[in-house]
């Protein structure tokens, strides 16, 4: 991995956690890394889960209002990864990380086989993710009940209402 | 004439045939319970029965566009055919390895046919047994799958039964582990 990846992704685990601190959610790095970034802890219950933080330069377009964002996940883990895993996109964007996605990997492997969520190429799927003030879009489902949703904690292992949009939205 | 739309290798892929699935399902086909004939080359996984070509031949010439891949044909069913009704496949159980033990969850398609067949079932999103415990249970009350697949899906013996019972497995090895009905090709 290059350098500057290295620091964008360290950058964004941070970023991530200090959205969880903020909430009073306790959170940690794990001493080994075997897959999971963050371990977020809820207090009144010793609640573990397990997050995985993935970044992304946004790709501006202001002459569309909108921006993009691209992230790339190990097929395998979107797949068969611990049921309970919970994504946090993170997007840089006008030098600060201005966009979080929180979903949980059920629902987004359950988006990918039903709604044909991401592109899969080769061991990696990637997501591409359109960001508007209102919304944020990828293949005709919408990912706003998704935006900067920290709470509740953890997300609930259901496809949230507003995801899958009526035919010809 | 009858008609099915089929990989030209025998045994449909597992992603395609998810694709497949999704495909059938954007069209308003009910797999859960539609007209169907036995796979060639797998065990209890069916193929949808089109009524006409026109329409055999657009799901085709989909799914060759969604996949990429131009090795689907239509092919023709002779009028003898036996076409039965019934699910497409059974339900299918993920189980993961993980230190301690095992992990269980329900295949995304699995889990919409259960909430579509039988909305008020209380699936759990997941299940992990650890080894000690499976062990300790087999030995004295045989396999534990059945347990686990009835308290995963809320549904009883009947109702999995109805969807053309489960299949274990394991997505690491990609082979199946347990089948609970094993119905193959003839």
């Amino acid at each position: 991995m290059a350098r500057r990846d290295l620091f964008t992704g360290r950058s964004g685990q941070l970023a991530v956690m200090a959205e969880f601190l903020i909430r009073e959610l306790n959170v940690a790095i794990p001493e080994v890394d075997v897959g999971d970034d963050i371990v977020v802890v809820r207090d009144e219950h010793d609640q573990v889960t397990r997050v995985q933080v993935k970044t992304a330069n946004a790709i501006d377009r202001p002459q569309l209002d909108r921006f993009y964002a691209e992230f790339r996940l190990p097929m395998r883990q979107m797949e068969s990864g611990p049921p309970h895993l919970v994504y946090a996109f993170a997007v840089r964007r006008r030098e600060r990380w201005e966009e979080f996605v929180i979903v949980r990997r059920s629902v987004l492997q359950q988006l990918r086989v039903e709604h044909d969520v991401g592109s899969p190429h080769k061991d990696r799927l990637t997501l591409g993710l359109t960001f508007t003030r209102e919304d944020i879009r990828t293949k005709g489902v919408s990912f706003q009940p998704f935006r900067s949703k920290f709470e509740p904690w953890p997300p609930l292992d259901e496809v949230p209402e507003g995801v899958i949009l009526p035919v010809g939205e | 004439m009858p008609y099915t739309v089929t990989y030209r290798d025998a045994g449909i892929k597992r992603h395609e045939f998810d694709t497949y699935v999704r495909l059938l399902a954007k069209r308003g086909i009910d797999w859960t319970e539609s007209q169907r004939v036995p796979e060639p080359g797998t065990t209890n996984r069916w193929l949808y029965v089109w009524p006409d070509r026109p329409q055999a031949q657009a799901f085709c010439d989909e799914i060759r566009r969604e996949t990429g891949d131009p090795n689907w044909d239509v092919r023709d069913l002779p009028e003898s055919t036996s076409v039965s009704p019934g699910p497409l496949m059974p339900i299918v159980i993920y189980m993961t390895w993980q230190s301690l033990g095992n992990t269980f969850v329900l295949h995304p398609h699995s889990r919409t046919a259960i909430r579509r067949r039988f909305p008020k079932a209380r699936q759990v999103s997941s299940i992990s047994v650890e080894y000690l415990t499976r062990s300790d249970f087999e030995q004295t009350h045989g396999p534990i799958w059945d347990h686990i697949a009835l308290v995963l899906t809320g549904l009883s013996s009947e109702q999995l039964a109805e969807l053309g019972g489960y299949r274990i497995y394991d997505p690491a090895t990609e082979q199946t582990v347990y089948e609970s009905c094993a119905v193959a090709a003839p």
